[in-house]
């Protein structure tokens, strides 16, 4: 089935009879491009879908005040920024450890997952991308695997675009390091 | 939502440029397929959480709840202003309707004057004068003592 409109999905959820069946195509239609990066942000599988499983519910119960001029995407995919940003300073919170520990923890986590098919490399930059603080990630993941607008990028983040450029021109300047000093370690 | 500018931002990163954009992260089988069910529950179960905690409003959504209450409110402000207003029991009416009158309202008092022996002309009214200085020198002329009266008073 064709994905609908925002306005067609709205319009279907504001209606009584017809609410539960478009939330069910919102989450359908949304569901694989907020856990692709949700997943990025928090590396776990099951992490991932608590935290997708959140959005979709807050989204079902904000739906009713959004506002018709914004896009429903990018609404969504803000309220999946905080949630992952949310989950991670909870998860360091709560095991009262160092942003280094969570980073080793992100990454035996990634080592040891069963839902990673990337190769040598592609599991290099994982390792590389999850050792930048959490809302840098936020904005490598948007920009590089999603070719996001810095515009929308703004949107999403409540950041400046200035702010975004610098903070991926950053991002991108200590992958390459992390990336080159590998290479030459490993030869 | 694609930025044409996306691979200039990587020209002083030939290593990460090289690499192809691919997603290694993988949901396990059929994932997509069921989780929508599995939030559609979770959302009926934060919908009876939420009616719990408000029993009173139940299934009424926020807009029809204050729609309901400003209606309610304006109705009930109507019925203050437009209520009728009780007819003041006057003083003229309870004037009419002594006790004294009830009780002895067939009896002939001139009669009883007339037994008892009273002069009546003494029970005519006395008309004061208005004025705080009409009523001083009335009494300083009836050689009337001040606290006398305000003890009467």
């Amino acid at each position: 089935m064709a994905d609908l409109s925002d306005g067609e999905l709205l319009a279907l959820f504001r209606k009584e009879e017809s609410r539960n069946y478009a939330f069910n195509l919102l989450v359908r239609q949304y569901q694989r491009r907020l856990y692709a990066f949700i997943r990025r942000m928090v590396t776990d599988h099951d992490e991932a879908k608590d935290v997708l499983q959140n959005v979709f519910l807050k989204a079902w119960t904000g739906l009713d005040g959004f506002r018709a001029d914004a896009q429903l995407y990018s609404w969504l995919y803000r309220i999946a920024h905080n949630e992952s940003l949310n989950h991670l300073r909870r998860m360091k919170r709560g095991l009262f450890v160092s942003e280094a520990s969570v980073v080793e923890r992100l990454t035996t986590t990634l080592d040891s997952s069963e839902h990673f098919n990337g190769d040598m490399i592609q599991r290099k930059l994982q390792r590389a991308i999850m050792r930048l603080p959490d809302k840098q990630r936020a904005v490598f993941t948007m920009k590089y695997f999603e070719e996001m607008k810095y515009e929308t990028m703004s949107e999403i983040t409540g950041t400046s675009v200035g702010a975004l450029k610098s903070s991926y021109h950053i991002a991108v300047k200590k992958i390459e390091q992390w990336l080159t000093a590998d290479q030459t370690k490993n030869g | 939502m694609k930025d044409p500018n996306t691979i200039d931002e990587l020209r002083e990163a030939p290593l990460l440029r090289s690499l192809p954009k691919e997603d290694p992260f993988v949901a396990p089988k059929d994932f997509f397929e069921f989780f929508p069910h599995a939030v559609q529950q979770a959302a009926y179960q934060v919908d009876r959480e939420r009616r719990r905690h408000t029993p009173l409003l139940g299934d009424v959504k926020p807009l029809r709840f204050f729609g309901s209450a400003a209606a309610l409110l304006g109705l009930l402000v109507a019925a203050i202003v437009l209520w009728p207003a009780p007819t003041p029991a006057g003083p003229a009416v309870a004037q009419e309707w002594t006790v004294d009158e009830m009780l002895y309202s067939d009896l002939d008092v001139e009669l009883i004057y007339a037994d008892a022996d009273i002069d009546t002309d003494l029970m005519d009214l006395v008309s004061l004068p208005e004025d705080d200085q009409a009523v001083l020198a009335y009494l300083e002329s009836e050689d009337l003592p001040l606290d006398l009266l305000i003890e009467e008073l």
